[in-house]
């Protein structure tokens, strides 16, 4: 039995094809518009993506920052209040059992965000250690507020002026904050966090389980007064993939070693933080083993290389892809694999076999498109 | 009736079909041309790559003779019979998208010669607009 998020009715007004995603029923296009017309719709103007499936975990008490700080490989002891930090829970292993976004609201009140497959097994992961730094006498409760809440992604470059006829409050500016701000009489948390490659915000309301169906589809309602174009799990798929952002489950999952995924760097991960995490000891004894690490890829002949197709050099079965798609900007087939760490380098040559025919494909750098027209940086 | 209608889905009737979605069309001199069917592309959508099997080699009924890739999705083309690649449909190169605009004319994908004289595979144009209904029913 599938779940549906508070917007469920808003995307069958819209006819959306719906498919289920980690147990949710979700869009993955709707009728009027093409993956490719919602993907330009963010790349061009703005769209909007219904991420309530997510989970929201909601943490308070005086010891909370310390706790989360153990959770994750990330320094958030250098959080503000206002700031987000985008991070991982790992496994004992140095595996990853999700990413997230921490959120800072006060010193004492923090959200957490985990992906929508992962919300019972994090829930599970967390609530074991709490359980233990509660025995301990450490102050904090965490409270699940992903049922009674949702979640709307508007992305693009006219995301603020949308939002500026929205509110009058005034909006976070730079990357990864968070400010409550109102629409009307409803209370917003917004943040400037995404994941498009593009300036976008983050709109979450919470209500209860009687009135948060109505409350999500008023603001949803609201954003499609404004021309903002409702956009489903296809497009964001491909503008993540654009962006070089992993996918939970295909571009990382428990196996995956953290230093493998090429996301242990600085703000994300400080693998030598002094107040230890967990999974620490496994990432710093696995710092000389690293043999494969994520790379982006461009197919250098047409074709789409699919999740799990295999990665040759010199006729060797040597790694894996881990998501792939033709980019709607440039036309070319990419996508992330796992290679060897003797071919991380852009420019890097290796194969991947796509239904019996080896094609050839080339390292290149995430964004994949130029970011000199698309994206957070582009040039107005 | 040159055409039959299921819901949106045209289906054109000087032609026969597989259940698997593809037509194919007697081209009188011992070739076939196939293709995917109006459903099959709206099915798809967004088609950005046909992938063929050579040209010249000899397939058995049923394999794989080309692949559809969509952005989301991927149809294999089977052999209707046992038959030869004679040509594939170079424009898809280039434009991939002429399958979603033609799926029957322009958009045809490759040209088959039949190794055996078996047609027990192919369906009529109405037993496919059938196959359609029960697809769309079980929606």
């Amino acid at each position: 039995m599938t779940s549906r998020t508070s917007l469920y009715q808003a995307h069958i007004d819209l006819q959306a094809d719906m498919t289920d995603f980690l147990g949710f029923d979700m869009p993955i296009r709707y009728k009027s518009s093409s993956i490719v017309d919602e993907h330009m719709a963010v790349r061009e103007n703005v769209g909007m993506f219904d991420t309530s499936h997510m989970g929201r975990y909601w943490i308070t008490g005086k010891d909370t920052k310390e706790f989360l700080n153990y959770l994750v490989p990330r320094d958030i002891s250098t959080l503000h209040d206002g700031m987000a930090g985008y991070t991982m829970i790992l496994n004992e292993m140095g595996g990853i059992k999700d990413d997230v976004i921490v959120y800072q609201l006060k010193s004492d009140e923090f959200l957490l965000v985990c992906n929508a497959g992962n919300r019972q097994k994090i829930w599970n992961w967390i609530d074991s250690f709490a359980k233990l730094w509660k025995l301990a006498g450490k102050d904090f409760n965490i409270e699940d507020k992903s049922d009674t809440s949702c979640m709307i992604a508007v992305q693009g470059p006219r995301v603020e002026n949308i939002m500026k006829d929205l509110t009058s409050d005034v909006l976070p500016d730079k990357r990864f904050r968070i400010a409550w701000i109102s629409i009307g009489d409803t209370p917003v948390l917004c943040s400037t966090t995404g994941y498009t490659g593009e300036a976008g915000y983050e709109l979450m309301v919470f209500a209860d389980i009687d009135t948060i169906n109505e409350k999500a589809i008023a603001l949803w309602n609201q954003l499609l007064v404004k021309k903002v174009v409702p956009c489903a799990l296809g497009s964001r798929d491909t503008l993540r993939l654009e962006s070089g952002y992993c996918l939970y489950g295909n571009d990382m999952d428990e196996t995956t070693h953290l230093l493998e995924t090429g996301l242990d760097f600085f703000p994300f991960v400080k693998i030598d933080k002094t107040s230890g995490f967990v999974g620490q000891d496994a990432v710093l004894s696995f710092k000389d083993k690293v043999d494969k690490i994520r790379v982006g890829f461009k197919l250098l002949a047409k074709g789409i290389a699919r999740h799990g197709y295999k990665v040759f050099v010199d006729d060797k079965e040597v790694g894996w892809v881990a998501s792939g798609t033709q980019s709607p900007i440039t036309k070319e087939p990419i996508g992330m694999a796992y290679v060897p760490i003797t071919h991380k380098e852009k420019g890097s040559l290796f194969q991947i076999e796509i239904r019996n025919k080896k094609v050839d494909a080339e390292v290149i750098d995430f964004p994949t498109f130029d970011t000199t027209k698309y994206g957070l940086r582009r040039q107005l | 009736m040159t055409e039959i209608k299921v819901a949106d889905y045209i289906v054109k009737t000087d032609r026969m079909y597989l259940p698997s979605h593809e037509w194919v069309k007697d081209n009188g001199d011992g070739t076939f041309s196939m293709g995917i069917s109006d459903y099959a592309q709206k099915m798809l959508r967004e088609i950005s790559y046909v992938q063929f099997e050579d040209v010249g080699e000899d397939f058995e009924s049923k394999d794989v003779i080309a692949v559809v890739e969509a952005l989301k999705a991927t149809g294999d083309i089977y052999a209707p019979f046992k038959c030869k690649i004679i040509d594939t449909n170079m424009e898809l190169e280039d434009n991939p998208e002429l399958v979603t605009e033609s799926p029957y004319e322009t958009g045809y994908l490759l040209k088959i010669q039949a190794l055996e004289d078996d047609r027990s595979n192919l369906i009529t144009a109405q037993a496919y607009a059938s196959i359609i209904e029960d697809e769309l029913a079980d929606l």
